[in-house]
């Protein structure tokens, strides 16, 4: 992400006032009205948590004086582009990440035909995540209580609606750009990109709630299945594969483009 | 079949869920919560509507057809 800020007078150039235009890869925006010194104060802010992020900036550049021939290569020239596509569009993302984790048709049927195990136990599997789990960990349950402490009944019973709708739209077994762009949307809310702009979930407690369905998912299925093993391992299977996959998505918008 | 009348009833929790799977049919409006539009073809709706109802929390979604 490029930030460029420039000072724009308004006033002849007698004046201290000036506005910030912060240009980034999405766009361009004036940021706000301030004081010259303000600006410098912020800048160096904005300066310092960068060269903190990237230490590697305070070095100085010096030319290795020879050219990078790595993309000559035509395997590597293949990998760049594979790395560049798949940053760049969801659904080649998807079938690229479907492929490394064996993620076929015969995985959609097994998800396809655990719905008919799933869908008559949804509304207990979500009670449990929600009304056990999530509201009685010491961590998760900070989301959802009011300025008192106290659980927000009101308020889980909306984000277990939501949950609900996307089980829902993952078992509907539609792999298209709108169910990908859905799950990376999802995601996206947990950090401050859209929605709320305090609000930011730690990647860790994601895993941790990604975790804990998984195998409470994977214990109900086996409970389900107990007396049909092969069944039991195309369905879990099946699920193991897509739960990477809309991991890997979910977080699209957790880390920079070249994590 | 096609749905000729809806209404919201009970305690809706205002997730606007139901905005957004039918924003043709339903408008937020802060405070109230959501609303049926006015002077609409409610049977244009149908399928947005149905689907809005099943995702409701609280089921306020209410319809005749
Ligand atoms: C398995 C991992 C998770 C999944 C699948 C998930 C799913 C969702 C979904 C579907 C939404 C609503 C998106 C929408 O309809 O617009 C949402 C929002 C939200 N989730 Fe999660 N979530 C996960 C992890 C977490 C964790 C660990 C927390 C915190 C304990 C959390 C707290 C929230 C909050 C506070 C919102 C509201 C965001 C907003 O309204 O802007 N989520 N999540």
């Amino acid at each position: 992400m490029l930030i460029v800020y420039t000072i724009s007078d308004s006033n002849n150039g007698l004046t201290l006032q000036g506005k910030a235009i912060v240009k980034t890869e999405y766009g361009t925006g004036i940021i706000s009205n301030f004081l010259k010194e303000e600006y410098q104060s912020m800048n160096s802010a904005m300066a310092n948590a960068y060269m903190k992020t990237f230490p590697m900036e305070a070095e100085k550049k010096v030319s290795a004086g020879k050219r990078n021939p790595v993309l000559d290569i035509p395997e590597f020239n293949n990998t760049w582009n594979i790395y560049r596509e798949t940053s760049l569009d969801i659904m080649k993302r998807y079938e690229y990440m479907a492929q490394c984790v064996d993620f076929t048709d015969k995985d959609t049927e097994a998800i396809r035909e655990s719905k008919d195990i799933l869908a008559p136990h949804l509304e207990a599997i979500l009670d449990h995540i929600y009304w056990e789990k999530l509201i009685n960990d010491p961590w998760l349950s900070k989301w959802f209580r009011d300025e008192t402490g106290k659980i927000s009944k009101e308020y889980v019973t909306i984000r277990r609606a939501r949950q609900r709708r996307f089980i829902l739209k993952i078992l509907e077994c539609k792999w298209d750009e709108e169910f990908w762009n859905f799950v990376r949307w999802v995601g996206a809310v947990h950090v401050p990109i859209f929605g709320f702009e305090d609000l930011y979930i730690p990647v860790r407690l994601n895993l941790a709630l990604w975790g804990y369905i998984h195998q409470y998912l994977f214990n109900f299925l086996a409970e389900q299945l107990k007396d049909d093993p092969e069944k039991l391992r195309r369905i879990t299977s099946a699920w193991t594969k897509l739960f990477w996959l809309i991991i890997d998505v979910y977080h699209i918008d957790y880390f920079a483009p070249w994590m | 079949m096609k749905i000729n009348a809806v209404w919201f009833e009970g305690d809706c929790v205002k997730c606007a869920m139901c905005i957004e799977e039918a924003s043709g049919a339903f408008d937020f409006v802060v405070e109230a919560g959501p609303q049926v539009k006015p002077d609409i073809d409610i049977t244009s709706f149908t399928e947005e509507i149905k689907r809005a109802a099943g995702l409701c929390p609280t089921q306020c979604i209410k319809y005749n057809q």
